[in-house]
């Protein structure tokens, strides 16, 4: 077997253990039922739905229900995970086998992407069924409606590209439980970041339209340092009456995955220098 | 003994921390850098598009309670739970209170017209009227005055509807709202019956739109032009849609042939009479 097949098997080892590890959490069941309530729930919010159409309004929830309970699955799961292997030391037995430390952490990341897969794929499809079934009721009311109100491959596209957002939330969040001391620690400040990458493109307009010097340095730095988190709300622009086009999707999913790999090699830098 | 030595000795692990810290960092930068050919054109597409919400935006909605819905989600739900706020402090006729909700809403969600045309009209209707009885009712306020309180609320509503002209440039609906402010409260009549032109010549315009230039022509005694206008506009008007009114089209056209006193043959003849 050569080193790189050896290495992908210990990889692909590590990656389902931690996906069997993560499903089995009541964790990942709560916040799936969470979603799913929330997007059943549509009928009854629809009753507040002043401005966008309902199937607007209906996709808007959906995309809200993906990004909000992604995130926290995505964050929290990653770092308990990782702090488990740490705290109850078996890090240390698995390490102590020929298994390199980028090998644990792309491994981790790996069991962790595809549960938040699995998260996403039931919540997209949960949103398409409710959207199918009031897309009919519509058409049923309305002939004059038109032939198909809802584009359901830019939703699953949109859906995709949020799942690639999820991975390099999930590089992120090791990266920083790679040299944190606590699980507590690496959560919030995990958190923190989401929210500093959401409102990154703030930073780049501060430095566009001047100010004082010490603000566009600070805008610059936070500009440099983080992704832009917004770039990946496609779902805006699909229930915008405007899906992107696939050029866009593939751009904003090359940036995800080369931000992915870069956290997954500072992680792994990072963690090679850790005492465990 | 180096500076970084010694900062290890007196905080272990130093020296490990700040070689991360630089490494990671040093790293971020050089990707930022190298993914700005590909995300730059991503992001001004998408941006353009209504994604992301500006500064002032973020600001309103911080002072509403309700930012935790922007970070990626939920802008519709949050921009209607405040809608309802901005209607419950509208029949208090809280006026400071509704129009900081009114831009928030906005700001939140810019997509929707409903929020635009509404707040506008709020701010531009209603907020005069809250503040002329506030300053003792319509007795007492003298009419410089209330010509004065008009105009504020005008220009804070056109303010607000050019904002939403540049997230629906092309939207004939805006550009009608913002005549009839031109109209109704400036009294500004030419450049109402400008506007409703460039209104019935957007796609999508409601046949009306054209039919209140003519008049608005009419009023401010440009009769030739109305004729014009109209003359042009009649052939264009579907047969089979109710709301394009054809037969009112060409009574006003006769109407102003009178006015204007043309001679049977000088006078329009429809192209199926």
């Amino acid at each position: 077997m050569s080193a790189v097949a050896s290495s992908l098997s210990r990889v692909g080892t590590i990656a389902g253990n931690t996906f069997l590890e993560a499903v089995r959490q009541r964790f990942f069941i709560a916040l799936l039922v969470l979603a799913a309530g929330l997007l059943a729930s549509t009928e009854f919010l629809s009753e507040f739905n002043f401005g966008a159409s309902e199937i607007k309004f209906i996709a808007d929830i959906g995309f809200g229900a993906l990004v909000l309970f992604g995130s926290v699955l995505t964050i929290t799961v990653t770092a308990q995970l990782f702090f488990a292997e740490i705290e109850s030391r078996t890090a240390l037995t698995l390490l102590a086998k020929p298994v390199r430390r980028g090998e644990f952490i792309v491994g981790k990341f790996l069991g962790v992407w595809i549960v938040v897969l699995i998260f996403c794929a039931i919540v997209t499809a949960l949103l398409c069924t409710v959207l199918a079934i009031r897309e009919s009721e519509i058409l049923a009311a309305d002939p004059d409606a038109g032939e198909a109100l809802v584009s359901y491959g830019h939703i699953i596209a949109a859906a995709a590209v949020q799942w690639v957002k999820f991975g390099v939330l999930g590089a992120i969040t090791l990266l920083l439980g790679s040299f944190s001391n606590t699980n507590l620690f690496s959560v919030a400040t995990a958190f923190l970041v989401l929210v500093i990458c959401h409102l990154q493109y703030l930073a780049r307009d501060v430095w566009e339209r001047g100010g004082s010097v010490v603000a566009r340095i600070g805008a610059a730095l936070l500009g440099l340092v983080f992704p832009n988190f917004q770039l990946f709300n496609l779902g805006d622009l699909v229930t915008s009456g405007e899906p992107p086009g696939a050029s866009l999707i593939v751009r904003v999913t090359l940036y995800g995955i080369a931000y992915i790999a870069v956290f997954l090699a500072l992680a792994s830098f990072s963690f090679r220098r850790r005492e465990i | 003994m180096s500076a970084a030595a010694q900062a290890d000795g007196l905080f272990p692990g130093f020296r490990e921390r700040f070689t991360i810290a630089t490494v990671t960092l040093a790293a971020l930068v050089a990707t930022n850098l190298a993914l700005r050919p590909l995300e730059g054109p991503a992001w001004e597409e998408v941006r353009a598009r209504g994604a992301g919400i500006d500064a002032p935006g973020i600001e309103s909605a911080v002072g509403q309670g309700v930012v935790a819905g922007l970070l990626g989600g939920f802008r519709a739900l949050a921009a209607d739970f405040l809608w309802m706020k901005v209607n419950s402090d509208w029949e208090d006729m809280n006026l400071p209170a509704t129009e900081t909700a009114i831009r928030a809403v906005t700001a939140i969600d810019p997509r929707p017209l409903y929020f635009w045309i509404n707040g506008a009209r709020m701010i531009a209707y209603d907020m005069p009227n809250w503040r002329i009885e506030r300053g003792g009712g319509f007795d007492v306020v003298p009419l410089s005055v209330r010509t004065r309180v008009d105009e504020e609320q005008a220009r804070i509503a056109l303010d607000m509807l050019a904002d939403a002209r540049q997230v629906h440039p092309d939207n004939p609906a805006l550009v009608i709202e913002v005549a009839n402010i031109y109209l109704r409260r400036l009294h500004d009549t030419t450049t109402a019956a400008e506007l409703y032109r460039q209104a019935a010549e957007l796609p999508g315009a409601p046949f009306y739109a054209a039919r209140i230039h003519a008049e608005l022509l009419r009023n401010l005694g440009r009769r030739e032009e109305a004729h014009q206008w109209l003359l042009r506009l009649h052939p264009t008007l579907p047969r089979d849609v109710p709301e394009a009114m054809p037969e009112v089209v060409l009574a006003r056209i006769r109407e102003i042939e009178d006015e204007l006193g043309l001679p049977v043959e000088s006078r329009y003849q429809p192209a199926n009479q």
